[in-house]
């Protein structure tokens, strides 16, 4: 199977993600009004990543049991919150963007869940 | 020595059977010996696009079944003598066929004592054994694709089942149906978005032309007339034969012109 986690990252709590794209979408909106044509080409990249990664619904759906079972151990979590998806994310070494694992994970309680 | 060549696009209604036609007609146009065999069991259409609807006696299923010799289902395209068409059965399903009788079927066309050039395979939309039978034999690929998201997220799709199949780089990438007036707006994904995401050779692109829609009611292909359409599918079968052949300016006769004076007029307003 091919690897498609390597470049795994855990992104934890809501309101970052949405500041990030709000200043994303600012900063467009002073240059250009965007075309639906490059709405279309960010969907289909997108789609296409989780598409070429061949993860069916089920594999997902593992993955994601998988995750909680082991964040669990440490922090109690809104399972029922929790969204996991491939996505691309710029590489590091600067050679185009690579498949990443993005996964929303909503704490309630920082404390350990056994403590 | 024929070159089979599988016509397919995944998602249906993209423009196959009109490609299909259109270089069919446009190779036999350049000389070469042509045979199109149409792999649609069940929802034939290519006979019709070409206008050869009333000729049918026998068809693949036939020759597959033993009712009928190969040279008996071919219909000969009077208009072009070096054009046949292979048609398939209306009434029957894709399972009347399988991939490994599709391949004595085209090892046959191959063996033809005055040799096809070319052998092009008009495949159905899906990826279902009928998707199959059309790429069991082929050596070459086009993939027909439209500039919006369903028709080249499949496109995406098909490009991996050719390669797992054995056909990687022998894929070319067909946009068919771009409005440039749309491209010029942004509403429009460009030759160029489409190549960056599939990252395909793109052997044409066919502008959308209502004379297609004039040509398909006549039953006639329009590749090699003036039309932008007809000399967007000409360039496209140069391409196939190895010419070079520089990309068509699809803004139409003019549009560069046109557009600037407009920029003029709205200026002064």
């Amino acid at each position: 199977m091919k690897n498609i986690f390597t470049h795994g990252s855990c992104r934890c709590a809501d309101p970052q993600v949405k500041l990030r794209w709000e200043n994303k979408m600012s900063l467009m909106d002073l240059f250009k009004k965007k075309g639906s044509s490059d709405v279309a080409k960010d969907r289909l990249k997108l789609l296409l990543v989780s598409d070429r990664a061949n993860c069916s619904p089920e594999v997902m759906e593992m993955i994601k049991n998988d995750i909680i079972k082991v964040i669990s151990k440490y922090m109690v979590i809104d399972a029922e919150g929790l969204d996991i998806q491939i996505t691309s994310t710029e590489s590091d070494n600067n050679n185009g963007s690579v498949p990443a694992l993005f996964a929303n994970i909503p704490i309630k309680d920082m404390r350990g869940s056994d403590r | 020595m024929s070159e089979i060549i599988v016509v397919t696009s995944g998602k249906g209604g993209v423009g196959k059977t009109t490609t299909t036609a259109n270089i069919g007609t446009g190779l036999a146009k350049l000389g070469k010996k042509v045979v199109m065999v149409d792999t649609d069991t069940g929802l034939r259409n290519l006979d019709v696009v070409l206008g050869l609807e009333n000729r049918i006696v026998y068809n693949l299923v036939d020759v597959v079944e033993g009712n009928c010799r190969i040279k008996q289902a071919m219909i000969t395209d009077k208009r072009c003598p070096k054009l046949y068409l292979l048609p398939t059965a209306q009434t029957r399903d894709k399972s009347a066929i399988t991939p490994e009788q599709m391949i004595k079927v085209l090892d046959e066309l191959k063996a033809d004592p005055e040799g096809f050039d070319y052998i092009i395979l008009d495949c159905p939309a899906g990826i279902e054994q009928g998707f199959q039978n059309a790429i069991a034999g082929a050596d070459r690929a086009l993939v027909v694709t439209t500039p919006e998201v369903s028709a080249i997220r499949d496109a995406d799709r098909i490009v991996g089942l050719l390669d797992a199949h054995g056909l990687k780089d022998h894929e070319d990438l067909i946009v068919n149906r771009i409005r440039m007036d749309m491209v010029n707006r942004g509403e429009m994904m460009s030759i160029e978005d489409v190549n960056d995401i599939l990252q395909l050779n793109v052997i044409g692109a066919v502008p959308d032309d209502e004379n297609i829609v004039v040509a398909t009611n006549k039953g006639q292909p329009l590749v090699g007339d003036d039309s932008l359409a007809g000399r967007a599918f000409m360039n496209i079968c140069r391409r196939i034969i190895g010419e070079e052949v520089p990309f068509l300016d699809l803004n139409g006769k003019g549009g560069f012109f046109k557009k600037f004076s407009s920029w003029f007029k709205n200026d002064k307003k």
